[in-house]
């Protein structure tokens, strides 16, 4: 107590400057990090969100094979909606549902349309689904490649000279493509449920691909290797 | 006085100290902030890796969804890389298929009446970001199904190998005749093109290291194959790096006893994994003490080494038992040798030869004078009639009477009368026979006929 020393004004000046200095710094980098972790928390809930999604629509393809040599996916599919004839369960010979997945206005909706009657490898449908519902909302094209482009969000694809063809089938399927048609690739991109206008780069996008195919192709390349075979 | 000291201390001690402990404390605050920003960093870092994970995941498996619908053909052996760009994201997808064989567990594309065969296809995904963690790995098993083949044509599975049947990978191979193609062994050693139609080819190597044989002990050359409709042939070519067998021979000496060294012409090496035996040298020439034989495939198994220049002087079609082929202690009579890759097998490397103890005499007894420097012709009638021409010494005999087995026809010329004696057979099968047998005395005091032996 005896030294009883204090500090100058210009000390406290030269101190409090050097401190705030050092202490905006540190904020600046806590407000990067900060958005930076709500950015990628938000982009990780909408792949969350999406994924499930995707997940149960190739499930759902490969759950097309009812039975030998059908081709689940209907002729009049298009880049931006799917029917496809799919049945999950125990059954020998199960009867399958149609179901319509379909993308527009920013979302994906799902029809399913009771079978009426029929047999392998045919069967007729409602016409008016047993329920409508919507999948997903926020969805939009997915982008891939680099430069990234936009892809559709079904695209058909059958063999060509014993090989799958790089090439997707034209839409909408005719007759002849949907029964030859043996893998559907899947393709969107999902929005985070609070958009951020700082940040034009947050939708997520996801791709998947359904083979219906049970074996390798024939070893003959004039052979039509057809789904479900 | 003492209020100047007094001013004069305080300023003393006013020397920055402050500034100082501010910088201390920044400094300590900015070390301390960096450590936290490294693990927000972290958690930001982990959260984006795991989102590209589950991606990469799904990539992987339609990688393998793909696979499951391509050709068992174009599967063997597969290994492609991709790249797949999503958000800013580059996936690198290595898609790869390998035969395997459940008779023994490892990769392979030789099939085998009890193994079940498969190809075993993996994609393996990894991205810029992964760093140091393992890549994204995905794998199933594809079995070929049957009738993925047309009635007419089949597949042809190649398959390159060392003796110790370890693939050789990177080894083309060319195939014409009926069809043509080309592929490359894989990491296995084998591929397989399929969809060939039936009908022969000739396969063409390339790509074999310098200085390998075959089983028979040539340079890699065209092999011959076919294929028939419906059905995998598998062709299993195996080079490696040729040893050598140095051998030498020993005989029972003219009245028995100890063996003595021997000399021989030619030899002949075997090995069941040949298509033919080989002599060395393939000409005979002079009788030599030790004859070298090289360019040997190193087989798993012993080579079967005897004195002779063809298969038809092997010892064992020749003796009528066994006893005939049990030579003195520690002698054989057949070279039983392991020949390893690249070098010889140890010694002792020697062959008992059988000995032909023939004493020419110019009269009709035992007791006439003995017949020197007549000319004995053999003539090996199990290889292509070749001629041996052996000269007897002061004694009437061979100074070296290991000859090899054989059935041999002689006839004995003594250029003194110009008289020669035909011996129809002289069957030597016996390699301790050297009393008795088939010839021991040759008189030349009759039955013979006037003039050199006829050609």
């Amino acid at each position: 107590m005896s030294d009883e020393r204090g500090f100058t004004v210009a000390e406290m000046v030269m101190g409090i400057a050097v401190f705030m200095i050092v202490l905006s710094a540190i904020l600046a980098m806590v407000e990067v990090a900060v958005h930076n972790q709500d950015r990628v928390a938000r982009r990780v809930a909408a792949n969350q969100r999406a994924r499930p999604l995707m997940t149960r629509l190739v499930d759902q393809l490969h759950s097309g094979c009812v039975a030998p040599a059908v081709a689940p996916v209907l002729a009049g599919s298009t880049a931006s909606s799917i029917a496809f004839i799919s049945k999950s369960g125990s059954t020998v010979s199960p009867t399958p549902d149609k179901y319509v997945v379909s993308f527009s206005n920013g979302a994906l909706t799902e029809s399913v349309y009771p079978a009426t009657g029929g047999s392998p490898p045919t069967w007729t449908f409602s016409g008016t689904p047993s329920s409508t519902r919507e999948l997903l909302k926020g969805v939009t094209n997915a982008t891939a490649g680099s430069p990234s482009a936009t892809v559709p969000v079904f695209r058909y694809y059958a063999y060509v000279g014993g090989e799958l063809s790089a090439t997707p089938l034209s839409t909408p399927l005719s007759a002849a493509d949907a029964a030859k048609t043996v893998q559907v690739n899947v393709s969107f991109a999902t929005q985070p449920a609070t958009t951020s206008s700082q940040d034009p780069n947050s939708a997520v996008s996801l791709s998947d691909a359904a083979i219906l195919r049970l074996e390798p192709a024939s070893e003959d390349s004039a052979e039509v290797n057809l789904p479900c075979v | 006085m003492s209020r100047m000291k007094t001013l004069k201390r305080i300023h003393t001690d006013e020397s920055g100290l402050m500034l100082i402990e501010v910088l201390v404390s920044s400094i300590l605050l900015v070390v301390v902030s960096i450590g936290v920003f490294k693990g927000f960093d972290a958690a930001t870092r982990s959260s984006a890796e795991e989102r590209h994970r589950a991606q990469a995941h799904t990539l992987a498996e339609a990688d393998l969804s793909r696979m499951r619908g391509m050709r068992i053909s174009d599967l063997s052996n597969l290994n492609e890389t991709s790249t797949f760009t999503q958000d800013g994201v580059t996936y690198t997808i290595n898609s790869r298929g390998d035969f395997q064989t459940d008779a023994t567990g490892t990769a392979s594309c030789e099939e085998g009446t009890a193994s079940a065969d498969y190809i075993l296809v993996s994609s393996t995904v990894t991205w810029a970001s992964i760093g140091s963690r393992p890549p994204v790995v995905a794998s199933t098993l594809v079995a070929p199904p049957n009738g993925s083949v047309s009635a007419n044509s089949g597949a042809l599975a190649i398959a390159v190998e060392d003796s110790q049947n370890l693939g050789i990978p990177g080894v083309t191979v060319t195939g014409s005749g009926a069809a043509s193609f080309s592929g490359t062994t894989g990491p296995t050693g084998c591929f397989i093109v399929g969809n060939l139609p039936a009908g022969n080819y000739t396969l063409n190597v390339a790509g074999v290291a310098s200085g390998l044989v075959d089983v028979n002990g040539d340079p890699p050359g065209p092999v011959d194959t076919s294929v028939v409709g419906e059905s995998t042939n598998t062709v299993v070519l195996q080079y490696d790096n040729p040893g050598s067998v140095v051998v030498s021979f020993t005989t029972k000496p003219y009245g028995g006893g100890a063996v003595v060294p021997s000399s021989a012409d030619s030899i002949v090496a075997f090995n069941t994994g040949m298509t033919a035996a080989r002599a060395f040298p393939p000409t005979p020439g002079a009788r030599v003490a030790s004859i070298t034989a090289d360019q040997l495939f190193p087989f798993t198994s012993d080579y079967a080494i005897y004195a002779g220049t063809c298969e038809g002087d092997d010892p064992n079609s020749l003796a009528n038992n066994p006893n005939q082929l049990d030579p003195a202690p520690g002698e054989q009579a057949i070279l039983s040798a392991l020949v390893p890759p690249g070098g010889s097998p140890a010694p002792p490397t020697t062959i008992q030869l059988p000995a032909l103890h023939m004493t020419v005499y110019t009269g009709t007894t035992t007791g006439s004078l003995r017949a020197a420097g007549a000319t004995v012709r053999l003539r090996d009638l199990n290889c292509a009639d070749f001629q041996r021409t052996l000269t007897t010494n002061l004694s009437g005999q061979f100074a070296d009477p290991g000859l090899p087995f054989t059935d041999y026809q002689a006839c004995v010329h003594d250029p003194i009368t110009n008289q020669h004696k035909n011996i129809n057979l002289i069957s030597l099968n016996d390699v301790n026979e050297f009393t008795g047998g088939t010839v021991t005395n040759v008189f030349m005091g009759s039955g013979t006929s006037p003039g050199s032996c006829p050609p």
